[in-house]
């Protein structure tokens, strides 16, 4: 249980995906402007990391290693991910309306969200366990939904300034808060 | 016998992959979602099929 807890805490907190890892860096700049963006965003980033991670984790143990395809998962993982995201969306768009319209538009982005396929990855490659998997996948969307949300008050409290130098506005003050940011979470590595 | 695992994993996530694509294309947007696009003002992933740079 310590174990678990000490995983969730990391893949929160310091070897955060955004910040440590550098990974889905176009959601955390493109869809970063406002806080409901940012939370839609997250939320859809959280079901289809912990639902891809749980489908490519069977598909790699139960498939590809009986078949001795282990060199298959890179491409085996795309499509799973691609597969996952279209099914999402058809089935909100038939049963869940009100959640269509809140995340519709940011689940066809999550396909080319390379955090998606990293965690998938990873967990393979750590020789997780289904628990394990489920944790990891569950803390570094966590890790990622909050980070972005962070930045993303940050960035509405930024726009509001008016005494930002003109060459500073937009991209140049996000990439320095981002870098600052980084800066912050790495003080968190004693933690554990 | 992997030449036939090969197949059967590629070709079959493949077809999902496609079947998936034609359904969810044909199935039509829920009530009060239909401008749900034209919302989008676009951000910098112009990969995204919603991106106003597709559109021009």
């Amino acid at each position: 249980m310590g174990e678990l807890l000490t995983l969730f805490l990391s893949t929160v907190l310091i070897n955060n995906i955004i910040l440590s890892q550098f990974l889905g860096m176009c959601p955390f700049m493109g869809v970063s402007k406002n806080r409901s963006s940012a939370l839609g965003m997250g939320f859809a980033v959280l079901f289809v990391i912990v639902g891809s991670s749980i489908i490519t984790y069977f598909l790699y143990h139960g498939v590809l290693v009986t078949f001795g395809l282990e060199y298959l998962q890179l491409i085996t993982f795309i499509l799973v991910i691609a597969c996952f995201v279209q099914f999402t969306e058809l089935f909100l768009k038939k049963f869940s309306p009100s959640l269509y319209k809140s995340l519709g538009i940011f689940l066809p982005l999550i396909t080319t969200n390379c955090a998606v396929l990293a965690v998938a990855l990873e967990n393979i490659t750590k020789k997780y366990t289904i628990v394990e998997t489920l944790v990891n996948s569950v803390g570094v969307s966590v890790g990622f939904m909050l980070v972005l949300y962070i930045f993303s008050t940050i960035r509405e409290r930024l726009d509001m300034n008016t005494k930002t130098p003109k060459a500073f506005l937009g991209n140049p003050l996000a990439l320095i808060t981002a870098g600052l940011m980084a800066l912050a979470f790495g003080g968190l590595a004693g933690l554990i | 016998m992997q030449a036939i695992g090969l197949v059967l994993v590629l070709g079959g996530l493949g077809s999902v992959y496609a079947l998936l694509y034609y359904l969810n294309k044909n199935t039509p947007k829920p009530e009060g979602c239909e401008e749900i696009e034209s919302s989008c003002s676009g951000c910098h992933i112009t990969s995204c099929g919603h991106h106003p740079s597709h559109n021009e």
